[in-house]
């Protein structure tokens, strides 16, 4: 018998979150404890605001409580929730292009928290790439997901994913490369 | 060398840091990777990037006001530990209990702080039954012997002159014959009164040698005399002459009982020694009751613990927000030890080296058996120096605390306990092995039964 919920695997707390309210409380802490970070990783980059990142993510834990109440068979529970998570950052992404100017959605947000000058460039470079780009490289770097799995995610084929993640990769070292040349020079 | 390959330098660089890169292609990649500097350039320039991105605290750690709102959101409580209600009290807890404890103490026991005049007892019977005392004596009574309880009993009285014959073996041979008559005579309520004294009131103090009691058994003696004599209304010359000559040499006995520095207290169960007992005295010399004598104990310990953690991370949320329950029971294998067993909530930081991996559980439940020593012989204050040692596990792994403190108990049972605890967990995590250790205040409350 399995003494704690730490010992079990992310399909079987999935499955639990279908039994009675203690158990599913329980399960729902664990898989929230170690898929959080990800998830929250993923909102607050790719979004880039934290308040719309935080609606985000709350809509996307909740979506994803009610989907394990379907009796359904789950093989990869990150990749599931990255999948919901990221049709609400979309959905939200569009609507918003709609209202506002790309200028005014892109704005980068001040941090006073970001000590590490190059992750500061990082996260503006990440607004300033495309879309697809700036998912990818998040999925990638910050989730640290397979090209399989990304692959799964983004429902594209495997070969498309390691072209976007490259060419995802070269676009951030090219908006970092005055920065990281000066960071070499002085290493 | 990358005309072997369907991917550029740059690509196979892309895939090798992703772990995508097959064995083939990262053979080609290395030897591309020795022989071109841009390569190498661009390699840094990845690693550095990654590096930031691990760094990006910020992305992977969800406050801890959203995180209470996802499970609010579902109808969950809060994943992380509760905040305090009232972190005022919380945060003074220790404090307060401190106050409490030594607060009790004066309350309970104020001759600590004022002197305590035990004797007051006997000169107000002998007042309530109309004895006739001078002033000079209520005086020299309250002064010369401040703390000599009454100890008597109609057949201790019986013979009083047999040991005032000790020091005047001619007042008790003029004594003996008024007090035959006061037997018959004079009215017994003091007498009952004192036999009830007595029984309240025990010497505890070994150290006291046997002339030292017998001194201490003349004045009681004598003092009766004295307020019989004075009650039955025989005011000869003669008797009045010897009874003050015998209550003079009641207060030079007194004052010789002073000289010793002992004073007698009024013992409870629990208390049965000299509260002002030095240290060196009472570990050199027992004060106190044969082993045989003392009651075998059960008790029940209810602890708060306040500690400092290590690893890094504090996950005390707030003072005294762990807890544990114990029980004990007096072992027989030895004088003042208990065994028993204890269980408690309480949060203990780990250490994770994967982030993306990692599972934290801010209360762990242990339970662990153990051994108590009570040192009885020692006082502090009016309290019991004890150390604990309990050896157990936890959710997480094996645990170890060890306490070392001081309790009071009062006369109902119930008192209270105070200490230093330290304690080591053992966890595995991630296959490897940390141990996680705190070490800090702690207090509570303790019943004897």
């Amino acid at each position: 018998m399995k003494r704690n919920l730490s010992e079990y695997t992310d399909s079987e707390l999935f499955y639990m979150l279908q039994k009675d309210k203690t158990i599913a409380e329980k399960a729902f802490a664990e898989l929230y404890t170690r898929l959080s970070p990800r998830i929250y990783a993923y909102c607050l980059r790719f979004i880039g605001n934290k308040e719309e990142a935080q609606d985000i993510f709350q809509e996307a834990f909740a979506k994803f409580f009610e989907s394990a109440k379907q009796d359904r068979l789950m093989t990869n529970v990150p990749a599931f929730l990255l999948r919901i998570t990221r049709n609400i950052c979309i959905n939200f992404v569009r609507k918003k292009e709609a209202l506002l100017s790309y200028e005014d959605y892109m704005a980068p947000e001040a941090s006073s928290q970001d000590s590490n000058e190059l992750l500061q460039l990082i996260k503006s470079a990440l607004e300033l790439l495309s879309e697809d780009s700036r998912e990818i490289f998040i999925l990638r770097e910050y989730d640290g997901l397979s090209y399989k799995d990304i692959a799964e995610i983004i429902d594209e084929p495997i070969s498309t994913v390691k072209i976007r993640i490259f060419r995802a990769k070269q676009k951030i070292r090219e908006i970092l490369e005055p920065y990281l040349k000066e960071l070499q020079r002085f290493n | 060398m990358d005309k072997y390959s369907k991917y550029s330098p740059s690509e196979m660089l892309t895939l090798l840091l992703d772990g995508e890169l097959d064995g083939d292609n990262e053979q080609i990649f290395y030897d591309s990777l020795s022989q071109d500097a841009g390569l190498q350039s661009e390699l840094k320039d990845q690693l550095s990037i990654r590096e930031a991105v691990r760094n990006d605290t910020e992305a992977f750690t969800p406050p801890a006001e959203l995180s209470r709102a996802v499970f609010a959101n579902l109808g969950f409580g809060s994943p992380l530990a509760p905040a305090p209600p009232k972190r005022f009290f919380k945060r003074y807890a220790v404090l307060a209990l401190l106050l409490l404890f030594v607060g009790s103490y004066l309350a309970t026991t104020p001759e600590f702080i004022f002197g305590k005049k035990e004797n007051s007892n006997a000169l107000a019977q002998m007042q309530k039954d109309g004895l006739p005392i001078s002033g000079a004596d209520e005086s020299q009574l309250q002064i010369n012997n401040p703390s000599i309880p009454v100890v008597s009993s109609l057949e201790n009285v019986a013979e009083p002159t047999a040991k005032n014959s000790n020091f005047n073996s001619q007042n008790s041979i003029n004594n003996l014959g008024e007090f035959t008559n006061l037997k018959k005579n004079a009215s017994n309520r003091a007498f009952a009164q004192m036999n009830s004294e007595k029984s309240n009131n025990r010497f505890i103090n070994s150290n006291i040698d046997n002339s030292n009691f017998d001194d201490i058994d003349n004045i009681s003696h004598n003092n009766i005399a004295y307020q019989r004599l004075n009650s039955s209304g025989i005011n000869d010359d003669e008797n009045s002459l010897n009874n003050h000559n015998a209550f003079a040499q009641n207060l030079e006995l007194s004052q010789n009982f002073a000289n010793n520095q002992f004073r007698m207290v009024n013992a409870s169960e629990y208390t049965k020694f000299s509260q002002s007992f030095s240290f060196a005295r009472s570990l050199g010399e027992s004060p106190f009751e044969k082993e045989s004598a003392l009651p075998r104990e059960k008790f029940v310990v209810l602890r708060g613990i306040y500690a400092l953690t290590r690893a890094e991370n504090n996950l005390q949320s707030g003072v005294m927000n762990s807890f544990s329950v114990g029980g004990f029971i007096s072992s027989g294998l030895a004088r003042n030890l208990s065994l028993g067993f204890e269980f408690g909530r309480e949060p203990y930081s780990q250490i994770f080296l994967d982030n993306s991996n990692y599972s934290q559980k801010p209360e762990i439940l242990w339970l662990g058996v153990g051994a108590r020593y009570d040192l009885h012989e020692f006082n502090l204050f009016g309290s019991n120096p004890f150390a604990q040692i309990i050896a157990g596990g936890s959710e997480l792994g094996p645990i170890v605390r060890t306490i070392v403190g001081a309790s009071k108990i009062y006369s109902g049972g119930i008192g209270f306990n105070i200490g230093i605890e330290g304690s080591s967990m053992i966890y595995k995590n991630q296959n490897k092995y940390y141990h996680s250790d705190k070490i800090g205040f702690t207090g509570g409350l303790i019943y004897k039964f």
